[in-house]
């Protein structure tokens, strides 16, 4: 089955998730809850991947930290991909693990040409140890720094040249850093090379309990906002229907509830102009 | 030009030890956005070591809990980017709080949430059946040897807190959560068919178990069972632990985890 709409896979979800017949449903799997020797949760990933098309996101590489990738962890997630095929695998431009501590967060760091060339340098390596393209996904951002070279469009667009990655565009991320930094997520958006967007991610946020609105904290945790959904009809419209996922991490709703935000995406995409051509051949 | 390396030094230590960003724009600015960060790195954390310690978490409370993992991460905070086996530490270093000696049998109760995290990630194996055993000749079954199955842990408690963990381990309802009878022992603790489960041993019973693990063969573990408690009734203990599914199939090589004493 192709993948269409996709929801973020929740172990409290799982017999819902594994029964649902929705067409071009698939998961996400976060690779670093699969990191184990065996158990309940990869006989589970298991049942999942028989019955649906599977996507494994890495939130623990930490490609842009100044620093050789850990190759255990990246072994790691080879192992995964390897016994479950995933038909995307992705990773964030962002850093976490820093001499010998992982801080389980997406760092931001000053976007220079010589991170650039670190960057490159890393996602080359896990590309290499992986066999296969990655997909970049585009952090939120809380802090505005003086010290960029590049804006993220370009740091992105030439990331993806010559690293030969795709890119994983988070829809919720780009609005959340527009209203915290300042610029306009629509112009954001139209600056990305298109050709190179592999999925699409959608999500909730919330409004920080001190700073209100101006500081929006992408926290997974809600519904996805209108505006949200708006900016993601007009991406879809100019680079055609891509594998899209609802991400829910905290305060998870039932099933039925995801189900519903994962249906809207999914009739934007079916209905899109260019669906059909875009069928892949069938064997 | 900004040097990568030296922002994340910089980055790092203002994380961890409520400092500043300085040299990259805005001092306000930078500040909160700081403080969003620290704020999800830290509440990430806890939150795997909450859940990795449920049961801790039940019997002290969410402030409690809260602030003893603030003072645990001071010290420990992870290498590894997968956190399902995060907090290995957690158990001793409660021990040392001065707060826990009102509440003897808690760091039990870590020890015995630690085992359940083990043995919910541990290595997938066959269990011995207890069939498996119709075809060995009586006289040589003194001379088998027991595996312990991937995910068993076993550990002795000189409080009753295998008792207390059985009564409050969520999702159990906790009726009445400190009614136990107060006196040591040993639990075996293992995931043989999908799910972990819990056995609570008697002296002889742990004897038995902790010298299986340490490669005694059937005879002379028995034997150092019964010298704790000549009235043991192995038998009937043996076929309960492989009912229980403690062992691997006879022949099956293993990598037995050590025991482990409070």
């Amino acid at each position: 089955m192709r993948p269409i709409a996709g929801i973020g896979f929740k172990a409290e979800h799982f017999g819902d998730a594994v029964s649902c017949v929705a067409s071009g449903l698939w998961f996400e799997a976060h690779a670093e809850n699969y990191m184990v020797e065996g158990g309940p949760r990869l006989a589970m990933l298991e049942a999942l991947r028989n019955s649906h098309p599977l996507s494994l996101h890495g939130v623990g590489l930490s490609l842009a930290a100044d620093a050789d990738p850990d190759m255990r962890h990246v072994a790691r997630l080879k192992m995964l991909a390897d016994r479950f095929e995933p038909f995307v695998v992705s990773e964030h431009l962002a850093w976490s693990t820093w001499r010998g501590v992982h801080n389980p967060g997406l760092l931001p760091f000053p976007r220079t040409r010589a991170a650039l060339d670190r960057i490159v340098a890393n996602v080359m390596r896990v590309q290499d140890a992986l066999g296969r393209a990655i997909l970049i996904e585009n952090p939120a951002h809380y802090m505005p720094l003086d010290t960029h070279e590049l804006t993220e469009s370009e740091f992105l667009e030439q990331l993806v040249r010559r690293s030969g990655c795709g890119l994983l565009i988070d829809v919720n991320n780009v609005f959340v850093s527009a209203n915290n930094l300042g610029f306009s997520a629509q112009a954001y958006l139209e600056a990305i090379p298109y050709a190179a967007i592999g999925e699409i991610h959608l999500a909730g946020h919330a409004a920080d309990e001190l700073h209100g609105e101006n500081l929006l904290i992408d926290t997974h945790d809600a519904p996805i906002c209108e505006a949200v959904w708006r900016l993601y009809e007009g991406l879809i419209e100019r680079v055609g229907p891509k594998p899209t996922l609802i991400e829910r991490d905290d305060n998870i709703p039932c099933f039925a509830e995801s189900r519903r935000e994962r249906d809207r995406a999914d009739v934007l995409l079916t209905s899109a102009p260019s669906f059909e051509c875009r069928e892949a051949p069938r064997a | 030009m900004p040097d990568l390396a030296a922002f994340q030094d910089q980055f790092s230590e203002a994380l961890h030890h409520d400092g500043a960003l300085t040299g990259h724009g805005d001092a306000e600015t930078l500040r909160i956005g700081l403080s969003v960060h620290r704020n999800t790195v830290y509440k990430t954390l806890i939150d795997a070591l909450r859940a990795n310690y449920l049961t801790v978490e039940r019997l002290v409370g969410d402030e409690w809990f809260t602030a003893s993992a603030y003072a645990f991460l001071a010290e420990n905070l992870p290498e590894e980017a997968s956190l399902s086996a995060f907090g290995a530490a957690y158990p001793d270093f409660l021990a040392t709080l001065p707060a826990t000696a009102d509440f003897p049998y808690l760091p039990g109760i870590a020890r015995l949430d630690r085992f359940w995290t083990e043995a919910h990630i541990a290595a997938d194996a066959d269990v011995l059946l207890p069939e498996a055993l119709a075809g060995v000749p009586s006289d040589s079954l003194f001379d088998l040897k027991f595996r312990l199955h991937p995910s068993a842990r076993l550990g002795w408690f000189t409080q009753p807190s295998p008792s207390i963990w059985r009564l409050n381990r969520p999702p159990a309802p906790a009726p009445d959560r400190l009614n136990v009878d107060w006196v040591a022992a040993g639990a075996l603790i293992a995931r043989p068919h999908g799910e972990v489960v819990m056995l609570i041993l008697d002296a002889a019973s742990f004897t038995f178990v902790e010298k299986c693990l340490a490669g005694a063969s059937l005879g002379q573990a028995a034997t150092k069972a019964l010298e704790i408690d000549p009235a043991a009734d192995l038998k009937t203990r043996i076929a309960q632990f492989i009912t229980f599914g403690a062992f691997m199939p006879i022949g099956v090589p293993s990598s037995n985890q050590p025991g482990d004493h409070e």
